[in-house]
């Protein structure tokens, strides 16, 4: 609330993020010690693309979690427009890393969920859901149970079945292409950025691939080691539309350059305290 | 004769073989006269003393009731189940209080209970129909319970982030995530309900499968009562097989959970 009021009293225009966390501190029960996220502080602008990039363990998912309102705050606050986030809710959706879709719907039935738990009529949803489910390349894969998919095409359902949720501004993904092979992982890549490119979504992009960061996001928030802090924020100005081809630019590998710097410095952390462990 | 031979591959063959093969050698020991005929009559003989109750009109009339007695059974014992199941799987409150309650009555054996329902309710079919759904109720109840409290959050998640409500999270998310389970606890249920329905009929009744056990002891016609135990045997796979192929069409999904 008290966003709102400063960006008044600045006489700007008033921009409120979409997406904003304020100071987050996340404390698991039983875990008093340490934090899973600590003081943790960003804004994702109204169809931003951002990328929280960070070694296994940091607090990627929490975070995540947090907007999506499943986990609430120890500390701090998450808003979105302006507004605390309550619970999880339609107007956040998430693409899971292990998809998560209902084993008991067919690809058809996934991918209405979301319209069906608005109060569309019955026509509506399925011509929703086959919009979308034709946007992700699997017409003719309507009626198929997810266990009958590979790991590519049951993502594909997953963002499909986030999209279809019209209402949805933001998507929340955490490491969804991080169990796909190399070669779906970046033709999923592609696939996302055009919709993002596309469907002016705001999407917060959890990862800890580098160059998946890289390429897809505006802006990579690069974090810290156990507890999860900001470490830096890095701005990717690259131009847009951007193809798998600019990891060769020279623009690309400066920054990847400088992430990797950062990035190796927390990994660094991780294992010397590991090593001193076993001694 | 040859090409039909060499079509029978080894699995056929070992789909084809045992009944019959099992039949032959107990007609055969039966038959050398090893031991008393009249206590262990050869399949032929039982093949005969059912047809002789078929003629008498007993065998399809006790077919009947008993089939009857188990279906009746049976849905109200998995309806009670799965309704209570959902309440104490969902609600911790339920769950605990309700809960232990049940597990207390758990594990008395159904035969326990039997003169205590001929003394409260008499000889009559609700009699029957009790012990058979009391039998019923405790394996669909647990599968259930466990079903449903058990359904991973991450679903509940997903569904909560596209909006689902409290009661959509039970229709479309927390119930057909436990089906599998359910239906596990309904096939234990069926195998239940044979038991409850022979321990009921023997106890206290006029007609039905196990009624006719009891007789055919008394008339020492032990060709009649091996026929009988035949037809339970069938009944019982037949239900089985029925009851899974329904599973299949209904939860073609059900492998993947
Ligand atoms: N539900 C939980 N209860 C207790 N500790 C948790 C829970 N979830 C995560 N943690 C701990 O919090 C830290 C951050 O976890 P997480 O957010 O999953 O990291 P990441 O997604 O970056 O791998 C880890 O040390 C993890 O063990
Ligand atoms: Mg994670």
């Amino acid at each position: 609330m008290d966003l709102k009021e400063k960006y008044k009293m600045k006489g700007d225009s008033v921009v409120i993020p979409k997406i904003s966390v304020r100071n987050l501190t996340v404390i698991y029960r039983g875990n008093h010690d340490t934090p899973a996220v600590q003081d943790f502080s960003f804004n994702v602008p109204a169809g931003g693309f951002t990328s929280l990039l960070g070694t296994s363990g940091c607090g990627k998912s929490t975070i995540i979690n947090a907007i999506a309102g499943f986990v609430p705050p120890t500390k701090g606050q998450v808003l979105m427009d302006g507004n605390p986030i309550m619970g999880p809710g339609p107007d956040r959706v998430v693409v899971f890393q292990d998809y998560v879709l209902f084993p008991w719907k067919t690809v058809l039935g996934n991918v209405e969920f979301g319209p069906r738990m608005s109060g569309k009529s019955k026509n509506d949803c399925e011509n929703i859901a086959k919009e979308y489910i034709e946007l992700v390349g699997l017409r003719g894969y309507e009626h198929k149970y997810p266990g009958e998919l590979s790991g590519g095409m049951a993502q594909r359902v997953g963002l499909a079945r986030a999209l279809a949720s019209e209402e949805t501004g933001v998507i929340l993904m955490d490491e969804p292409f991080g169990s796909l092979d190399a070669q779906t992982r970046l033709i999923m890549q592609e696939l996302l950025l055009k919709i993002w490119e596309d469907l002016h979504k705001t999407i917060v992009f959890v990862t800890h691939d580098v160059d998946e960061a890289i390429l897809l996001a505006e802006e990579i928030i690069i974090m810290t080691a156990s507890p999860g802090r900001v470490k830096k924020v890095i701005d990717v100005p690259m131009s847009r539309p951007r193809s798998y081809r600019d990891i060769a630019s020279a623009e690309y590998i400066q920054i990847k350059g400088e992430v990797l710097t950062l990035i190796r410095e927390e990994t660094l952390k991780i294992m010397n305290v590991s090593s001193l462990v076993k001694k | 004769m040859i090409p039909f031979i060499k079509k029978l591959s080894s699995k056929r063959l070992a789909i084809l073989v045992p009944i019959p093969l099992f039949l032959l050698l107990w007609e055969i020991v039966s038959r050398v006269g090893l031991y008393n005929a009249a206590l262990f009559p050869p399949p032929s003989r039982a093949l005969l003393a059912l047809i002789e109750m078929l003629k008498e009109g007993t065998l399809l009339s006790d077919a009947f009731i008993s089939v009857k007695r188990v279906s009746i059974g049976f849905c109200l014992g998995s309806f009670a189940g799965i309704s209570i199941g959902t309440l104490t799987g969902r609600s911790k409150f339920f769950g605990i209080t309700l809960g232990q309650l049940i597990q207390l009555f758990r594990p008395i054996p159904v035969i326990a209970f039997v003169s205590l329902t001929i003394i409260f309710f008499g000889l009559g079919e609700f009699s029957k129909y009790f012990l058979i759904t009391w039998g019923v109720f405790f394996p669909v109840w647990l599968n259930t319970d466990t079903g449903i409290s058990r359904v991973e959050s991450s679903y509940l998640r997903a569904a909560q982030s596209l909006g689902a409500n409290t009661r959509r999270l039970l229709t479309e998310v927390i119930i057909p995530a436990a089906l599998p389970y359910i239906a596990a606890g309904m096939r234990i249920g069926i195998a239940v309900a044979y038991i409850c329905l022979i321990v009921a009929e023997m106890t206290g009744a006029s007609e039905g499968l196990g009624y006719r056990i009891e007789i055919t002891r008394l008339v020492f016609r032990i060709d009649k009562m091996i026929g009988i135990l035949v037809v339970l045997g069938v009944l019982g796979a037949l239900s089985d097989g029925a009851f899974v192929w329904f599973r299949n069409k209904l939860l073609p999904w059900h492998k993947w959970i």
